[in-house]
Protein backbone atom coordinates (compact mmCIF):
# COMPACT_ATOMS: atom_id res chain seq x y z
CA UNK A 1 0.00 0.00 0.00
CA UNK A 2 1.18 3.52 -0.79
CA UNK A 3 0.10 7.06 -0.09
CA UNK A 4 -1.84 8.13 -3.16
CA UNK A 5 -2.68 11.72 -2.28
CA UNK A 6 -2.15 14.20 0.53
CA UNK A 7 -4.67 17.03 0.71
CA UNK A 8 -4.72 20.00 3.07
CA UNK A 9 -8.18 20.43 4.55
CA UNK A 10 -10.02 23.46 5.87
CA UNK A 11 -9.68 24.32 9.52
CA UNK A 12 -11.59 27.29 10.87
CA UNK A 13 -10.13 27.29 14.37
CA UNK A 14 -6.66 27.69 15.78
CA UNK A 15 -4.39 27.42 12.82
CA UNK A 16 -3.75 23.70 13.28
CA UNK A 17 -2.99 21.89 10.09
CA UNK A 18 -5.35 19.17 8.96
CA UNK A 19 -4.37 16.85 6.14
CA UNK A 20 -6.16 13.97 4.49
CA UNK A 21 -3.96 11.02 3.54
CA UNK A 22 -5.44 8.82 0.88
CA UNK A 23 -3.99 5.36 0.31
CA UNK A 24 -4.03 2.90 -2.55
CA UNK A 25 -5.65 0.36 -0.19
CA UNK A 26 -7.95 0.40 2.80
CA UNK A 27 -6.91 0.94 6.39
CA UNK A 28 -7.80 -2.24 8.27
CA UNK A 29 -7.73 -2.93 12.00
CA UNK A 30 -4.13 -4.12 11.99
CA UNK A 31 -3.00 -0.94 10.26
CA UNK A 32 -4.99 1.10 12.77
CA UNK A 33 -3.33 -0.74 15.68
CA UNK A 34 0.08 -0.26 14.14
CA UNK A 35 -0.49 3.51 13.91
CA UNK A 36 -1.70 3.48 17.53
CA UNK A 37 1.25 1.49 18.88
CA UNK A 38 2.34 3.20 22.09
CA UNK A 39 -0.24 5.95 21.60
CA UNK A 40 -3.75 6.54 22.94
CA UNK A 41 -6.48 5.00 20.84
CA UNK A 42 -10.22 5.63 20.98
CA UNK A 43 -12.14 2.97 19.15
CA UNK A 44 -15.87 3.08 18.39
CA UNK A 45 -16.95 -0.26 16.95
CA UNK A 46 -20.72 0.13 16.92
CA UNK A 47 -20.94 2.13 13.73
CA UNK A 48 -21.50 0.23 10.51
CA UNK A 49 -17.76 0.69 10.00
CA UNK A 50 -15.76 1.38 13.20
CA UNK A 51 -14.42 4.85 13.83
CA UNK A 52 -11.07 5.42 15.54
CA UNK A 53 -9.08 8.33 16.81
CA UNK A 54 -5.44 8.23 17.85
CA UNK A 55 -3.79 10.84 20.07
CA UNK A 56 -0.03 10.74 19.72
CA UNK A 57 2.67 11.93 22.14
CA UNK A 58 3.72 14.37 19.42
CA UNK A 59 0.32 16.07 19.76
CA UNK A 60 -1.14 14.70 16.52
CA UNK A 61 -4.71 13.51 16.16
CA UNK A 62 -5.29 10.78 13.62
CA UNK A 63 -8.79 9.71 12.78
CA UNK A 64 -10.35 7.34 10.34
CA UNK A 65 -12.89 4.68 9.57
CA UNK A 66 -11.82 1.05 9.46
CA UNK A 67 -12.10 -0.15 5.88
CA UNK A 68 -11.76 3.30 4.30
CA UNK A 69 -8.96 4.50 2.05
CA UNK A 70 -8.09 7.61 3.98
CA UNK A 71 -7.20 9.06 7.37
CA UNK A 72 -7.32 12.64 8.60
CA UNK A 73 -4.41 13.98 10.60
CA UNK A 74 -4.43 17.17 12.66
CA UNK A 75 -0.97 18.55 13.37
CA UNK A 76 -0.32 21.01 16.17
CA UNK A 77 0.94 24.49 15.34
CA UNK A 78 4.24 24.00 17.17
CA UNK A 79 6.92 22.37 15.06
CA UNK A 80 4.31 21.44 12.48
CA UNK A 81 6.66 20.88 9.50
CA UNK A 82 9.01 18.63 11.49
CA UNK A 83 6.16 16.67 13.02
CA UNK A 84 4.53 16.21 9.64
CA UNK A 85 7.79 14.99 8.14
CA UNK A 86 8.33 12.56 11.03
CA UNK A 87 4.74 11.28 10.82
CA UNK A 88 5.01 10.65 7.09
CA UNK A 89 8.34 8.84 7.50
CA UNK A 90 6.82 6.58 10.19
CA UNK A 91 3.69 6.07 8.14
CA UNK A 92 5.69 4.87 5.14
CA UNK A 93 7.32 2.25 7.35
CA UNK A 94 3.88 0.89 8.26
CA UNK A 95 2.55 0.70 4.70
CA UNK B 1 -3.61 1.79 25.46
CA UNK B 2 -6.89 0.89 23.80
CA UNK B 3 -10.03 2.58 25.07
CA UNK B 4 -13.17 0.80 24.06
CA UNK B 5 -16.31 2.80 23.60
CA UNK B 6 -19.72 2.12 22.11
CA UNK B 7 -19.15 -1.61 22.29
CA UNK B 8 -22.59 -2.72 21.18
CA UNK B 9 -22.83 -4.96 18.12
CA UNK B 10 -22.15 -3.66 14.64
CA UNK B 11 -25.00 -2.75 12.40
CA UNK B 12 -25.79 -5.11 9.55
CA UNK B 13 -24.69 -3.20 6.51
CA UNK B 14 -22.48 -3.80 3.54
CA UNK B 15 -19.34 -1.88 4.52
CA UNK B 16 -18.48 -1.14 0.91
CA UNK B 17 -21.84 0.20 -0.12
CA UNK B 18 -21.91 3.90 -1.00
CA UNK B 19 -25.48 5.13 -0.76
CA UNK B 20 -26.66 8.29 -2.46
CA UNK B 21 -25.58 11.18 -0.24
CA UNK B 22 -28.12 12.82 2.02
CA UNK B 23 -27.24 16.45 1.62
CA UNK B 24 -27.99 18.57 4.70
CA UNK B 25 -25.67 21.48 4.04
CA UNK B 26 -27.95 23.76 2.07
CA UNK B 27 -27.17 26.82 4.18
CA UNK B 28 -23.65 26.61 2.74
CA UNK B 29 -24.73 25.89 -0.81
CA UNK B 30 -27.83 24.13 -2.05
CA UNK B 31 -27.94 20.68 -3.56
CA UNK B 32 -29.62 19.64 -5.72
CA UNK B 33 -29.99 22.83 -7.70
CA UNK B 34 -33.06 23.80 -9.69
CA UNK B 35 -33.90 21.02 -12.16
CA UNK B 36 -32.29 21.64 -15.54
CA UNK B 37 -29.76 24.15 -14.21
CA UNK B 38 -26.68 22.24 -15.36
CA UNK B 39 -28.08 21.82 -18.82
CA UNK B 40 -28.94 25.51 -19.06
CA UNK B 41 -25.46 26.65 -17.97
CA UNK B 42 -23.77 24.14 -20.28
CA UNK B 43 -25.92 25.30 -23.18
CA UNK B 44 -24.95 28.93 -22.57
CA UNK B 45 -21.29 27.99 -22.20
CA UNK B 46 -21.31 26.38 -25.61
CA UNK B 47 -23.44 29.04 -27.30
CA UNK B 48 -22.01 31.95 -29.29
CA UNK B 49 -21.29 34.62 -26.63
CA UNK B 50 -23.40 37.72 -26.44
CA UNK B 51 -22.20 40.71 -24.54
CA UNK B 52 -25.31 42.67 -23.76
CA UNK B 53 -24.65 46.36 -23.83
CA UNK B 54 -21.30 45.87 -25.49
CA UNK B 55 -22.19 45.00 -29.05
CA UNK B 56 -25.17 44.93 -31.35
CA UNK B 57 -26.50 41.42 -30.69
CA UNK B 58 -29.86 39.83 -31.18
CA UNK B 59 -31.74 37.70 -28.72
CA UNK B 60 -32.52 37.81 -25.03
CA UNK B 61 -30.40 39.99 -22.78
CA UNK B 62 -29.88 37.37 -20.11
CA UNK B 63 -28.33 39.74 -17.60
CA UNK B 64 -31.20 42.18 -17.85
CA UNK B 65 -33.80 39.41 -17.65
CA UNK B 66 -32.01 38.07 -14.58
CA UNK B 67 -32.14 41.53 -12.99
CA UNK B 68 -35.85 41.66 -13.83
CA UNK B 69 -36.48 38.34 -12.09
CA UNK B 70 -34.56 39.44 -8.98
CA UNK B 71 -36.40 42.76 -9.01
CA UNK B 72 -39.72 40.91 -9.22
CA UNK B 73 -38.67 38.69 -6.31
CA UNK B 74 -37.87 41.60 -4.02
CA UNK B 75 -40.75 43.68 -5.37
CA UNK B 76 -38.97 46.62 -6.89
CA UNK B 77 -39.83 48.03 -10.29
CA UNK B 78 -36.40 49.08 -11.54
CA UNK B 79 -34.18 46.15 -12.55
CA UNK B 80 -31.28 48.55 -13.08
CA UNK B 81 -30.98 48.89 -9.30
CA UNK B 82 -29.93 45.24 -9.15
CA UNK B 83 -26.16 44.94 -9.34
CA UNK B 84 -25.02 41.47 -10.33
CA UNK B 85 -22.01 40.20 -8.38
CA UNK B 86 -20.14 36.96 -8.07
CA UNK B 87 -21.22 36.43 -4.46
CA UNK B 88 -22.94 37.96 -1.51
CA UNK B 89 -19.50 38.68 -0.08
CA UNK B 90 -18.65 40.79 -3.11
CA UNK B 91 -22.01 42.53 -2.88
CA UNK B 92 -21.47 43.31 0.82
CA UNK B 93 -18.03 44.73 0.11
CA UNK B 94 -19.44 46.92 -2.67
CA UNK B 95 -22.16 48.14 -0.33
CA UNK B 96 -20.05 48.71 2.79
CA UNK B 97 -17.05 50.19 1.03
CA UNK B 98 -19.12 52.16 -1.46
CA UNK B 99 -20.45 54.54 1.18
CA UNK B 100 -18.36 57.36 2.58
CA UNK B 101 -18.12 56.20 6.17
CA UNK B 102 -15.06 58.20 7.15
CA UNK B 103 -15.27 59.19 10.79
CA UNK B 104 -18.67 57.63 11.33
CA UNK B 105 -20.11 54.80 13.36
CA UNK B 106 -21.44 51.54 11.97
CA UNK B 107 -23.76 49.32 14.00
CA UNK B 108 -23.99 45.64 13.24
CA UNK B 109 -24.77 42.45 15.14
CA UNK B 110 -23.10 39.39 16.64
CA UNK B 111 -25.13 37.25 14.24
CA UNK B 112 -23.18 38.38 11.22
CA UNK B 113 -21.17 36.24 8.87
CA UNK B 114 -17.52 37.10 8.26
CA UNK B 115 -18.61 38.48 4.88
CA UNK B 116 -19.98 41.41 6.90
CA UNK B 117 -17.63 41.40 9.87
CA UNK B 118 -14.33 41.32 8.01
CA UNK B 119 -15.02 44.33 5.73
CA UNK B 120 -16.15 46.23 8.83
CA UNK B 121 -13.14 45.11 10.91
CA UNK B 122 -10.89 46.30 8.11
CA UNK B 123 -12.49 49.75 8.06
CA UNK B 124 -12.20 49.85 11.84
CA UNK B 125 -8.54 48.82 11.66
CA UNK B 126 -7.91 51.59 9.14
CA UNK B 127 -9.52 53.96 11.67
CA UNK B 128 -12.21 54.95 9.19
CA UNK B 129 -15.12 53.85 11.37
CA UNK B 130 -16.13 53.08 14.91
CA UNK B 131 -17.78 49.69 15.02
CA UNK B 132 -20.53 48.76 17.45
CA UNK B 133 -21.59 45.13 17.60
CA UNK B 134 -24.98 44.44 19.15
CA UNK B 135 -25.53 41.14 20.96
CA UNK B 136 -28.20 38.56 20.32
CA UNK B 137 -30.48 36.21 22.18
CA UNK B 138 -29.84 32.55 22.94
CA UNK B 139 -31.79 31.75 19.77
CA UNK B 140 -29.38 33.77 17.69
CA UNK B 141 -31.80 36.60 17.03
CA UNK B 142 -30.77 40.23 17.49
CA UNK B 143 -31.39 41.69 20.92
CA UNK B 144 -33.88 44.36 19.85
CA UNK B 145 -33.56 46.52 22.96
CA UNK B 146 -29.77 46.60 22.63
CA UNK B 147 -30.07 47.37 18.90
CA UNK B 148 -32.33 50.33 19.53
CA UNK B 149 -30.14 51.59 22.37
CA UNK B 150 -27.03 51.40 20.16
CA UNK B 151 -28.75 53.41 17.45
CA UNK B 152 -29.88 56.06 19.92
CA UNK B 153 -26.48 56.22 21.62
CA UNK B 154 -24.22 56.19 18.56
CA UNK B 155 -26.36 57.63 15.71
CA UNK B 156 -24.69 55.40 13.12
CA UNK B 157 -24.24 56.38 9.49
CA UNK B 158 -24.82 52.73 8.51
CA UNK B 159 -26.40 49.66 10.08
CA UNK B 160 -25.83 46.16 8.73
CA UNK B 161 -28.31 43.47 9.68
CA UNK B 162 -28.40 39.75 8.98
CA UNK B 163 -31.91 38.80 7.91
CA UNK B 164 -31.39 35.29 9.29
CA UNK B 165 -28.56 33.58 11.07
CA UNK B 166 -26.74 30.94 9.06
CA UNK B 167 -25.93 29.23 12.38
CA UNK B 168 -29.33 28.99 14.07
CA UNK B 169 -31.79 29.92 11.33
CA UNK B 170 -33.45 32.59 13.50
CA UNK B 171 -35.00 35.31 11.34
CA UNK B 172 -34.84 38.90 12.49
CA UNK B 173 -37.70 41.34 12.35
CA UNK B 174 -36.02 43.39 9.63
CA UNK B 175 -39.03 45.68 9.20
CA UNK B 176 -38.86 46.85 12.78
CA UNK B 177 -35.07 46.86 13.27
CA UNK B 178 -34.20 48.62 10.04
CA UNK B 179 -37.22 50.91 10.35
CA UNK B 180 -35.94 52.14 13.70
CA UNK B 181 -32.45 52.66 12.29
CA UNK B 182 -33.71 54.55 9.26
CA UNK B 183 -35.96 56.74 11.40
CA UNK B 184 -32.84 57.70 13.32
CA UNK B 185 -30.91 58.69 10.22
CA UNK B 186 -28.94 55.55 9.38
CA UNK B 187 -28.48 53.96 6.00
CA UNK B 188 -29.68 50.38 6.18
CA UNK B 189 -28.09 47.27 4.67
CA UNK B 190 -29.78 43.89 4.87
CA UNK B 191 -27.84 40.67 4.29
CA UNK B 192 -30.45 38.33 2.85
CA UNK B 193 -28.04 35.54 1.93
CA UNK B 194 -29.87 33.03 4.13
CA UNK B 195 -33.41 34.09 3.31
CA UNK B 196 -33.82 34.88 -0.39
CA UNK B 197 -35.68 31.91 -1.80
CA UNK B 198 -37.32 30.74 1.43
CA UNK B 199 -38.49 33.88 3.23
CA UNK B 200 -40.16 36.82 1.54
CA UNK B 201 -37.75 39.72 1.10
CA UNK B 202 -39.96 42.59 -0.02
CA UNK B 203 -38.17 45.88 -0.57
CA UNK B 204 -41.44 47.78 -0.19
CA UNK B 205 -41.99 46.30 3.27
CA UNK B 206 -38.44 46.12 4.61
CA UNK B 207 -36.88 49.58 4.95
CA UNK B 208 -33.54 48.55 3.49
CA UNK B 209 -31.47 50.96 1.41
CA UNK B 210 -29.44 47.99 0.21
CA UNK B 211 -30.07 44.26 0.14
CA UNK B 212 -27.46 41.65 -0.65
CA UNK B 213 -28.16 38.10 -1.76
CA UNK B 214 -26.42 35.04 -3.07
CA UNK B 215 -27.61 32.90 -5.95
CA UNK B 216 -26.32 29.52 -4.88
CA UNK B 217 -28.12 28.93 -1.61
CA UNK B 218 -31.91 28.92 -1.44
CA UNK B 219 -32.31 30.52 -4.84
CA UNK B 220 -30.96 27.17 -6.15
CA UNK B 221 -28.67 28.81 -8.68
CA UNK B 222 -24.99 28.29 -9.43
CA UNK B 223 -22.08 29.34 -7.24
CA UNK B 224 -20.45 32.46 -8.60
CA UNK B 225 -23.71 34.41 -8.58
CA UNK B 226 -25.10 36.98 -6.18
CA UNK B 227 -26.11 40.58 -6.13
CA UNK B 228 -26.94 43.84 -4.50
CA UNK B 229 -30.11 45.90 -4.58
CA UNK B 230 -29.49 49.63 -4.20
CA UNK B 231 -32.48 51.80 -3.45
CA UNK B 232 -33.40 54.49 -5.97
CA UNK B 233 -31.62 57.73 -5.12
CA UNK B 234 -28.74 56.17 -3.20
CA UNK B 235 -25.40 56.56 -4.93
CA UNK B 236 -22.49 54.28 -4.07
CA UNK B 237 -18.89 54.84 -5.09
CA UNK B 238 -17.58 51.89 -7.09
CA UNK B 239 -15.17 49.61 -5.27
CA UNK B 240 -13.92 47.89 -8.42
CA UNK B 241 -13.33 49.98 -11.54
CA UNK B 242 -12.64 48.99 -15.11
CA UNK B 243 -14.39 48.22 -18.37
CA UNK B 244 -18.15 48.41 -18.62
CA UNK B 245 -18.83 48.51 -22.34
CA UNK B 246 -20.37 52.00 -22.14
CA UNK B 247 -18.82 55.48 -21.90
CA UNK B 248 -15.44 54.01 -22.70
CA UNK B 249 -14.10 57.51 -23.33
CA UNK B 250 -14.55 58.46 -19.67
CA UNK B 251 -11.75 58.21 -17.13
CA UNK B 252 -14.26 57.30 -14.46
CA UNK B 253 -16.92 54.67 -14.17
CA UNK B 254 -20.16 55.61 -15.97
CA UNK B 255 -22.78 57.19 -13.71
CA UNK B 256 -25.54 54.84 -14.87
CA UNK B 257 -26.69 51.95 -12.76
CA UNK B 258 -25.93 49.12 -12.68
CA UNK B 259 -22.82 49.61 -14.86
CA UNK B 260 -21.36 52.05 -12.34
CA UNK B 261 -20.89 49.18 -9.89
CA UNK B 262 -20.25 46.37 -12.38
CA UNK B 263 -16.75 46.53 -13.84
CA UNK B 264 -15.52 43.63 -15.92
CA UNK B 265 -17.20 40.99 -18.06
CA UNK B 266 -19.97 39.22 -16.18
CA UNK B 267 -20.53 35.48 -16.38
CA UNK B 268 -23.53 35.27 -18.68
CA UNK B 269 -23.78 31.45 -18.41
CA UNK B 270 -23.89 31.56 -14.61
CA UNK B 271 -26.43 34.36 -14.47
CA UNK B 272 -28.37 32.50 -17.14
CA UNK B 273 -28.32 29.61 -14.70
CA UNK B 274 -29.55 31.83 -11.90
CA UNK B 275 -32.29 33.15 -14.17
CA UNK B 276 -33.33 29.58 -14.94
CA UNK B 277 -33.45 28.77 -11.20
CA UNK B 278 -35.49 31.89 -10.41
CA UNK B 279 -38.02 31.08 -13.11
CA UNK B 280 -38.25 27.47 -11.95
CA UNK B 281 -38.80 28.48 -8.32
CA UNK B 282 -41.43 31.02 -9.34
CA UNK B 283 -43.36 28.20 -10.99
CA UNK B 284 -43.05 25.92 -7.91
CA UNK B 285 -43.90 28.10 -4.90
CA UNK B 286 -45.40 25.50 -2.53
CA UNK B 287 -43.09 23.58 -0.21
CA UNK B 288 -43.11 25.20 3.22
CA UNK B 289 -45.51 22.79 4.87
CA UNK B 290 -43.24 19.77 4.57
CA UNK B 291 -40.00 21.45 5.49
CA UNK B 292 -41.50 22.79 8.74
CA UNK B 293 -42.65 19.27 9.59
CA UNK B 294 -39.21 17.82 8.83
CA UNK B 295 -37.46 20.44 10.94
CA UNK B 296 -39.69 19.57 13.85
CA UNK B 297 -39.11 15.85 13.39
CA UNK B 298 -35.36 16.37 13.22
CA UNK B 299 -35.35 18.45 16.39
CA UNK B 300 -37.47 15.97 18.32
CA UNK B 301 -35.26 13.09 17.22
CA UNK B 302 -32.04 14.88 18.10
CA UNK B 303 -33.41 15.82 21.50
CA UNK B 304 -34.22 12.16 22.21
CA UNK B 305 -30.54 11.20 21.83
CA UNK B 306 -29.34 13.97 24.14
CA UNK B 307 -28.27 16.56 21.58
CA UNK B 308 -28.15 20.14 22.81
CA UNK B 309 -29.88 22.30 20.26
CA UNK B 310 -30.40 25.95 19.70
CA UNK B 311 -34.10 26.15 20.35
CA UNK B 312 -35.36 28.63 17.77
CA UNK B 313 -38.93 29.87 18.15
CA UNK B 314 -40.88 31.93 15.64
CA UNK B 315 -39.75 32.80 12.16
CA UNK B 316 -36.85 30.65 11.02
CA UNK B 317 -35.06 29.19 8.04
CA UNK B 318 -34.36 25.49 7.42
CA UNK B 319 -31.50 25.12 9.89
CA UNK B 320 -30.99 22.97 12.99
CA UNK B 321 -27.83 23.63 14.98
CA UNK B 322 -26.70 21.35 17.80
CA UNK B 323 -23.87 19.63 19.60
CA UNK B 324 -23.73 16.30 21.32
CA UNK B 325 -21.98 16.20 24.70
CA UNK B 326 -19.12 13.70 24.68
CA UNK B 327 -18.44 14.07 20.98
CA UNK B 328 -16.37 16.47 18.91
CA UNK B 329 -18.51 18.12 16.26
CA UNK B 330 -15.95 17.42 13.58
CA UNK B 331 -15.95 13.70 14.44
CA UNK B 332 -19.72 13.48 14.16
CA UNK B 333 -19.62 15.21 10.79
CA UNK B 334 -16.77 12.96 9.67
CA UNK B 335 -18.55 9.76 10.73
CA UNK B 336 -21.84 10.87 9.20
CA UNK B 337 -20.10 11.55 5.92
CA UNK B 338 -17.90 8.46 5.77
CA UNK B 339 -20.24 5.91 7.31
CA UNK B 340 -23.67 7.11 6.26
CA UNK B 341 -23.07 9.49 3.35
CA UNK B 342 -24.81 12.27 5.27
CA UNK B 343 -23.35 15.67 4.51
CA UNK B 344 -23.45 18.16 7.38
CA UNK B 345 -21.36 21.13 8.44
CA UNK B 346 -19.48 21.64 11.70
CA UNK B 347 -17.63 24.50 13.36
CA UNK B 348 -18.24 28.21 13.65
CA UNK B 349 -19.91 28.47 10.22
CA UNK B 350 -17.96 31.68 9.47
CA UNK B 351 -20.03 33.49 12.11
CA UNK B 352 -17.68 33.50 15.10
CA UNK B 353 -19.45 35.95 17.41
CA UNK B 354 -22.88 34.32 17.67
CA UNK B 355 -21.47 31.33 19.54
CA UNK B 356 -20.98 33.47 22.66
CA UNK B 357 -24.75 33.82 22.91
CA UNK B 358 -26.15 30.44 21.91
CA UNK B 359 -25.77 26.94 23.36
CA UNK B 360 -22.64 26.13 21.40
CA UNK B 361 -19.68 23.93 22.24
CA UNK B 362 -16.12 25.29 22.32
CA UNK B 363 -15.89 24.20 18.70
CA UNK B 364 -19.18 25.60 17.52
CA UNK B 365 -22.06 23.43 16.39
CA UNK B 366 -23.08 20.83 13.88
CA UNK B 367 -25.56 22.19 11.42
CA UNK B 368 -28.15 20.32 9.42
CA UNK B 369 -29.71 22.59 6.82
CA UNK B 370 -32.58 21.34 4.71
CA UNK B 371 -33.88 22.43 1.36
CA UNK B 372 -37.17 22.22 -0.49
CA UNK B 373 -35.91 18.93 -1.92
CA UNK B 374 -35.24 17.24 1.44
CA UNK B 375 -37.38 14.11 1.80
CA UNK B 376 -38.85 12.65 4.98
CA UNK B 377 -36.98 9.37 4.56
CA UNK B 378 -33.72 11.33 4.54
CA UNK B 379 -34.65 12.81 7.92
CA UNK B 380 -35.51 9.33 9.19
CA UNK B 381 -32.20 7.90 7.96
CA UNK B 382 -30.29 10.77 9.55
CA UNK B 383 -31.99 10.24 12.89
CA UNK B 384 -31.29 6.50 12.73
CA UNK B 385 -27.64 7.28 12.10
CA UNK B 386 -27.54 9.76 14.98
CA UNK B 387 -28.77 7.05 17.36
CA UNK B 388 -25.44 5.28 16.86
CA UNK B 389 -23.73 8.17 18.66
CA UNK B 390 -25.53 7.43 21.92
CA UNK B 391 -23.06 6.36 24.57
Amino acid sequence: MKIEKITKLEDCFDGSFVYSYEFTGTVDESMMKAMAEGEKLQYFPNFSKPFYKIFTRDGLQIKGIVGEYNIEVTFPVTDQPEKKKRFEANLKLLL
Amino acid sequence: MILMANSSSKKEMNPNSKPTPIYLNNAATSFPKAPGLGKEVASLMSACPKHPGRAATKGEDILYTCRQEVARLINTNNPNRIVLCKSSTEALNIAICGIDLHGSTVVTTAMEHNSVLRPLYRLEHLKKISLIIVGCTDQGRVNEAEWKQAIINYTPRLVVLNHASNVTGAVNNAESLLGFARKNGALTLLDASQTMGIITVDSTQIPADMITFTGHKYLLGPTGTGGLYVKEGLSLEPVIVGGTGIHSDLKTMPPEMPQKLEAGTPSVPLFGGLLHALKWAASQPEYHLNTAKYLSKLETGLKSIGARQVNVQGSRTLVVSFHLPGWDNEDISYILDNNYSIISRFGLHCAPLIHRYIDSSSKGTIRFSLSRFTREEEIDTTLEAMKDFRQ
